[in-house]
């Protein structure tokens, strides 16, 4: 997509007119590639017009100015879209809920093997008002692999997830990348999103402020690799006192570090993972705080199978 | 539906068998001398039960899934927005029009038999043709007030406001508009008043209803023509069509 626009309208009741509506900040001249194969994380602090970009990929939205290679019909077509927190209730089952989205695709059978993925083949018959909200998010995954899109957009997958069904849903998210799928991801939950992306966009006030790999978008924002040091005696500048050692957090090549801290009571040297965190606040001048991104972390519970039922 | 069967059974069924009683007889000397006025006396009681299960039925029909976010799902789906109105309209006037539909056969059935006279085919045709098409009106009406709909709150309102606007204050519309045309609205056989009353019928799904079942009855005669009455009823079903399936052209979750 190209030089992308939409403005949609938001109501402003005033007491003249109470059905006034004016138009809200949207998102302006996009320049996006959204490459095969691979995970793009979409980030951005709230109200950065991430879910506004991932439905005009959806076809939800006809762009108001600008080009995309797709029509909003062929968008449709080839694209599966989970939207954040979907409420699903009433008594019709998860195989009944499933074959509508499967009708309106013109499938006529529910495959068992879509249940299995999302985990909720013992689930078919339960009615929604009995699912968990992560077995919500599940079905909604569901319809989003419905007819085998060739790009999946995925805003806010991981709330309502135990850490469990995380680490399970991100292995899902890789084999399907590996298998020619384009996947982008809008999360807050930044944390763990560094180990689950290939490249990622950095939104900020309806823009595209910067998008690439990882490792490339981190040096252009100067928040490259972090490496963590720790050793023993007197700390040296700029470390911190830590028991009877000292720590600290460098950025720098990890050859050259040890060769500075060898004579300095140097221990333990271990490589940190790119902060999205930083990047967002070093592309946008916010502070954390200004961001609303949660920094919640999943990493203590070990990794399940891919496909297996929890 | 759980709900409504008792309802429609209660009001369709119990409406055949009290009126087609031979010593029935009707506040101001209305009569009932035929199997095809049973009908359209019960009449009054699928406006007031079918209708409302219209209302039950429809009036969340897109708010639902709105509020829920099951909307943005179904909107990104490849089905053509004008397919998918078309099968909300099936499913929603469906839901209430069958149920309705099988208990006016019964209804039918019962007139039959307890007068030892049945309605002709013709007059079944348009008893059944008629109850359909007010069903579908007030379905019609339903899912249009449900996507302005942005909460459940305003969903009931939108929803009851119109049945009850139709069902319950049609008639202080039409005597204020009679006010305010200088005809006398205390005299109800003024042939003006009729006419009035009839013209603002046709403005409304329940009256229309009644015009389209009124087409057999020679007696009854409030000046407006069987063509006139017919367009009416083409307006009403093809109008709130297009105006829905517009609005859901447009909608966005």
């Amino acid at each position: 997509m190209s030089s992308v626009g939409y403005r949609h309208r938001i109501n402003t009741p005033r007491k003249t007119n109470p059905w006034a509506k004016s138009y809200a900040q949207g998102i302006h001249d996009i320049d996006l590639v959204i490459p095969k194969s691979s995970i793009m994380g979409l980030i951005g602090p709230n109200g950065a017009g991430k879910t506004t970009l991932l439905r005009i990929i959806t076809g939800l939205y006809k762009q108001q100015s600008g080009t995309i290679d797709l029509s909003l019909a062929e968008r449709r077509q080839k694209t599966g879209f989970m939207p954040e927190q979907v409420r699903w209730e009433g008594r019709a089952s998860v195989a009944e809920s499933l074959k509508e989205i499967l009708l309106m695709n013109g499938l006529d059978s529910l495959p068992e093997k879509l249940l299995q993925i999302v985990g909720l083949a013992k689930r078919a018959d339960t009615p929604l008002d009995e699912l968990s909200q992560g077995m919500r998010q599940r079905l909604s995954l569901a319809c989003a692999l419905i007819g085998d899109p060739e790009i999946l957009v995925l805003d806010e997958p991981m709330n309502g997830l135990d850490p469990l069904a995380q680490r399970a849903f991100a292995e899902l998210l890789r084999k399907l990348a590996s298998k020619g799928v384009a996947i982008i991801i809008s999360s807050h939950q930044v944390a763990g999103m560094i180990d689950l992306v290939d490249t990622i966009a950095l939104l900020h006030r309806g823009q595209l402020l910067i998008q690439g790999d990882v490792e490339s978008v981190a040096k252009k924002l100067d928040v490259g690799q972090k490496i963590a040091i720790s050793g023993s005696g007197i700390p040296p500048e700029g470390m911190e006192k830590d028991g009877n050692g000292w720590k600290g957090v460098l950025q720098g090549d990890p050859g050259e570090l040890i060769t500075a801290f060898q004579n300095q009571g140097l221990e333990f040297i271990s490589p940190q993972p790119i902060d999205l965190v930083e990047m967002i606040t070093a592309a946008t001048g916010l502070s954390i705080e200004d961001t609303g991104l949660e920094l919640s972390s999943s990493d203590m519970i070990p990794l399940k199978k891919w496909g297996e039922e929890e | 539906m759980k709900v409504l069967w008792p309802l429609l059974i209660l009001f369709i069924i119990g409406a055949a068998w009290g009126l087609s009683d031979n010593n029935a007889s009707l506040l101001g000397g209305i009569e009932i001398d035929s199997p095809y006025a049973v009908l359209y006396i019960s009449s009054a009681f699928i406006l007031l039960s079918a209708t409302l299960g219209a209302v039950f039925i429809s009036f969340d029909g897109i708010s639902r899934d709105r509020i829920s976010g099951v909307l943005e799902i179904k909107l990104s789906q490849p089905i053509s927005r004008r397919s998918l109105g078309g099968s909300l309209i099936l499913g929603h006037w469906a839901a209430i029009a069958l149920p309705t539909c099988l208990l006016s056969v019964v209804a039918i059935v019962i007139i039959g038999e307890r007068m030892g006279d049945y309605p002709s085919l013709g007059e079944v045709a348009l008893y059944l043709g008629a109850t359909m098409l007010v069903l579908l009106w007030y379905t019609l009406i339903q899912l249009i007030a449900s996507s302005w709909a942005d909460d459940m709150g305003s969903s009931i309102a939108l929803g009851m406001g119109s049945w009850m606007l139709f069902t319950l204050l049609w008639l202080l519309l039409t005597t204020v508009v009679a006010g305010l045309l200088g005809v006398a609205v205390d005299q109800t056989s003024n042939p003006e008043w009729l006419q009035i009353q009839a013209l603002m019928d046709l403005l409304s799904p329940n009256g229309l209803y009644h015009l389209l079942l009124e087409i057999p009855l020679n007696e009854v005669d409030r000046g407006v023509n069987t063509p006139v009455v017919v367009l009416f009823a083409v307006l009403w079903t093809a109008l709130p069509t297009w105006l829905l399936l517009r609005r859901l052209q447009y909608l966005t979750p």
